[in-house]
């Protein structure tokens, strides 16, 4: 199963028995209600696959019931894309894949190549007839917790990535000032991560670089396979997507998404932070 | 024409949400009647702001691309 789709192998898989398109957005209102691939089923990061009021993503059963109610089966090949650069789109491969969900992709260029490209796009909401999807082996090693990075700092086994924009690694920001939830108490970044902003791997219409390019930019910076690999940003969308390149462009073996990321690790009571300012 | 270029902001890492605050407040700006142009870098934003006339008070006259990371939309304010 190729883990990346082309939007023109996309176009020719549309309506395919056995294929379901599902847009993941941030933003339904901007993205999804003005337009969307047809056929594709929507699911709203926020309120899909976040736990509320807790801050945590959906558990297996919750998963189940939100696949039953999108009408996916558990042999179905999903094939996911999304608005902001697919980041939301990454998050919930991240999810589909600790749950198990095996034949799963992800649409090269998201949103805004397809749209580039002149593809079709519809307002028209698809009829979903709901499933019966069972989670299978849920493996939950993909994901880091405060607690273990804290055991792996300085561990040189281990190499913690930060994907966030220069300024917010370096410690002139928390977070920009429009995301309000998502600010910290204070800036700067785990000691020891590199920064590595998400955006170097990809080109300007959003699609993957070449993968010997990623390649060599992440091992530039000491990211190699031989290290088990922790990325982190500010609530974790823009880290589910460089675990996608690690894991599935470059096939590191050892990668994990820190999703707490700065928006916990910026606020704990003694967490350790490196600052550049 | 007066011309709102969101390109600058795009950019920066966390264009959409950013854009769309900004792009409100200088389309505040834009009196009734009066023609303006909209700059943006990614074809999703060029998307959604074609089809936002309606939400956001403008209409949308005619749009295309000039580059790689220079989408077009000439609109008239209602």
């Amino acid at each position: 199963m190729e883990k990346v789709v082309q939007p023109e192998q996309l176009k020719e898989m549309l309506g395919k028995e056995g294929v379901k398109v599902v847009e993941v957005d941030y933003d339904p209102k901007t993205a999804y209600e003005l337009g969307h691939i047809p056929g594709a089923i929507l699911i709203d990061w926020k309120k899909d696959l976040n736990k509320y009021p807790e801050r945590d993503i959906i558990s297996p059963e919750e998963f189940e019931k939100l696949m039953s109610r999108l009408g996916i089966s558990n042999d179905d090949h999903v094939i996911l894309y999304g608005d902001y650069n697919n980041w939301f789109a990454t998050f919930a491969f991240w999810v589909f894949e600790m749950y198990g969900h095996e034949k799963i992709s992800i649409l090269n260029g998201g949103r805004n190549k397809w749209i580039e490209l002149g593809y079709p796009m519809t307002k028209e909401k698809p009829v979903i007839e709901p499933s019966t999807y069972k989670v299978g082996k849920v493996d939950l090693t993909k994901r880091a917790y405060f607690l273990d990075v804290m055991k792996r700092l300085r561990d040189p086994g281990t190499i913690l990535v930060d994907v966030r924009s220069p300024a917010e690694y370096k410690g002139e920001i928390t977070a920009p000032p429009e995301y309000p939830n998502e600010q910290a108490q204070r800036a700067g970044h785990i000691p020891g991560a590199v920064n590595i902003p998400w955006a170097k791997a990809v080109n300007d219409d959003g699609t993957f670089k070449d993968v010997e390019e990623i390649r060599k930019l992440y091992e530039e910076l000491g990211v190699k396979p031989d290290k088990e690999v922790i990325v982190y940003c500010r609530i974790g969308e823009r880290a589910a997507f460089t675990y996608f390149v690690l894991r599935h462009l470059l096939g590191f073996p050892k990668v994990r998404v820190y999703d707490g990321s700065w928006s916990e690790w910026g606020n704990m009571v003694g967490a350790p932070i490196e600052k550049e300012v | 024409m007066r011309t709102i270029d969101l390109r600058r902001l795009a950019e920066e890492e966390d264009c959409t949400s950013s854009a769309l605050e900004l792009f409100k407040k200088r389309l505040s700006e834009i009196a009734g009647g009066e023609r303006f142009l909209m700059i943006v870098s990614n074809a999703d934003s060029w998307f959604a702001l074609r089809n936002m006339g309606g939400e956001l008070g403008y209409r949308v006259i005619r749009y295309w691309k000039e580059g790689s990371r220079d989408f077009r939309i000439e609109a008239v304010r209602e």
